[in-house]
């Protein structure tokens, strides 16, 4: 089992069947995980999609990339302006959000804006997004990251732009002593459950070692009483993930970067558009 | 009032300095044609405004002083990655950034859309984004006493939009990937739509608009004028030429953005 199903399973394992589920830019394994939830215990869930801002009810189908704007457009029971769901919608429905930072530390602040200091950054990263304005009111949040290292799980975040369920977030309880925030961190090698106390690691990908995580993490963390280890899915849930749901393993666009994306981009397009001549 | 112009009638008003607002989202109906056309106007010191930002901004980025700032939650390539040349414009502290989050930006929108100074916000307090935002000040709340950060009303001097089918006087139909581009054109003192088709105005395929023809000042005919992005549902986004442009990056980036700018004017020069 490879980390990109890894993360898509440990997804769509907090999926439940009356959630309705925000899926946010260049994020397909949150897709994948809705599309294999639905599919496997959660067969009511809902989506509201940023590529067509739309509300969908019941999409069936596969990922795709150059198409998944018809696809969001075609299946959807509603077209909103980013607006709408941003400012009204998606605050005011209780909706699920699994979120992509580049960097994150151990009270779960995210970094999306910059590595290294933001006048002159090293990286520049492509900003803030949806992500500060969801963690301050959502509590149903989760993060997950694709690469389990000290780069990615630091420490300190270089820039804080979007606030955990830490001494920052004080500030924001400002505003009244609402529950909000990310719950979990999701990794493809561990689980850690994010506290107002500090992380808990709760589970470990088979054969890894709380120390091997140890290693590999920034932030220091508490160990839970019972470190479970994550459970493989069955053949026939994977084989779905596989073959139906992501055929073209669209998902993978996640770990990689530079050629590699580059090669994986355009083999999948072939594919796709080879098989979209066939069907028309 | 029909408001038909040529490509480059359209865009000559948009003068040196202005805050141009770009329509669609992510790799999704963004006004290609219309950010061409401002390159080969030589248009200077652009303040870019937009949900969010891709290879458009690449696009502008490619000549020196066409922009000064940039002001979005998200600029970058979606599936395709990091937007190379901003991230190196920015690294090299060549042009500067106006950070936002889809609230704050949301909510300035809607702040300007009421005539109101400024939309109190759930967002912000206790992150780094307020130390680089000094604009934006606090407001304590006359029935909580909760404080909020009060997002600045934003109202840009240009917006740009391309459209799968607009009538005359700009009434446009938009169907899906809405941005905010309806709330861009009311605020603007000065909008421009192209389109893929221009109709009369009693085309019965004008229903449900997503464009105020009151608020456009300028319609440009200009089939296949948000290649390569998508316009539903005329073409899909060209994933490949996407890609071409990350890989071409940075030594070929000139001659393949020449070759896109001649094909973006030839599809508005065939009608």
């Amino acid at each position: 089992m490879t980390d990109d199903e890894r993360l898509v399973f440990l997804m769509a394992e907090r999926l439940r069947p009356d959630d309705i589920v925000v899926q946010g830019i260049a994020t397909p394994m949150v897709f994948a995980a809705f599309l294999l939830a639905r599919a496997l215990h959660a067969p009511s869930l809902e989506c509201l999609f940023t590529v067509g801002n739309t509300y969908c009810q019941s999409p069936g189908g596969a990922l795709s990339l150059e198409s998944l704007e018809q696809y969001t457009t075609h299946e959807s029971l509603m077209r909103l302006g980013m607006l709408d769901i941003h400012c009204d919608t998606v605050p005011a429905l209780h909706v699920k959000e699994f979120l992509r930072p580049a960097q994150v530390d151990g009270e779960g602040n995210t970094n999306n804006v910059s590595i290294g200091p933001w006048h002159r950054p090293r990286v520049r990263l492509p900003g803030a997004v949806g992500i500060p304005d969801v963690v301050s009111f959502n509590p149903d949040v989760y993060l997950y990251v694709t690469r389990h290292d000290r780069r990615t799980l630091v420490d300190q975040v270089d820039f804080c732009s979007g606030l955990g369920v830490g001494k920052r977030s004080q500030a924001l309880n400002i505003m009244g002593k609402r529950r909000r925030g990310p719950r979990e961190l999701l990794t493809p090698r561990a689980v850690f459950r994010l506290t107002p106390h500090g992380p808990q690691l709760t589970h470990v990908a088979p054969s890894i070692s709380i120390q091997d995580i140890r290693e590999t993490t920034g932030f220091e963390f508490a160990v839970a009483g019972e470190v479970a280890e994550m459970q493989d899915p069955c053949v026939d849930a994977l084989e779905l993930l596989r073959q139906e749901i992501d055929p073209w393993g669209i998902r993978c666009l996640e770990m990689v970067s530079g050629r590699d994306r580059s090669r994986m981009i355009r083999q999948i397009v072939q594919k796709e558009r080879a098989a979209a001549t066939r069907i028309r | 009032m029909n408001k038909v112009r040529s490509l480059k009638d359209a865009v000559s008003p948009v003068f040196s300095g202005a805050s141009v607002a770009i329509g669609g989202m992510l790799t999704y109906r963004r006004p290609m044609i219309l950010v061409a056309e401002l390159i080969r106007q030589r248009a200077s010191r652009l303040a870019l405004i937009g949900w969010t930002l891709g290879i458009e901004t690449e696009l502008l980025l490619n000549r020196p002083d066409v922009v000064s700032t940039i002001r979005s939650a998200y600029i970058g390539l979606d599936l395709f990655g990091m937007a190379p040349r901003f991230r190196e414009m920015v690294e090299s502290g060549r042009v500067s950034v106006i950070e936002e989050t889809e609230s704050t930006m949301g909510l300035g929108l809607r702040a300007a859309l009421q005539n109101v100074g400024f939309m109190p916000a759930r967002t912000l307090l206790g992150t780094d984004l307020m130390d680089v935002r000094p604009d934006i000040k606090r407001v304590t709340c006359p029935y909580t006493g909760e404080e909020y950060p009060a997002i600045p009303a934003l109202r840009p001097d240009v917006t740009l939009i391309h459209v799968p089918i607009c009538d005359t006087e700009g009434n446009a139909v938009i169907y899906t990937n809405r941005g905010v581009d309806r709330e861009l054109a009311l605020l603007a003192d000065y909008t421009v739509v192209s389109a893929e088709e221009v109709v009369a105005p009693d085309d019965p395929r004008l229903s449900d608009c997503g464009i105020i023809g009151r608020s456009v000042n300028a319609v440009v005919h200009a089939p296949g004028g948000a290649w390569p992005t998508s316009c539903y549902p005329a073409y899909r986004m060209d994933a490949l030429a996407l890609q071409d442009y990350v890989d071409a990056f940075p030594d070929g980036a000139d001659q393949l953005i020449e070759a896109w700018l001649t094909r973006l004017q030839e599809g508005a020069t065939i009608v």
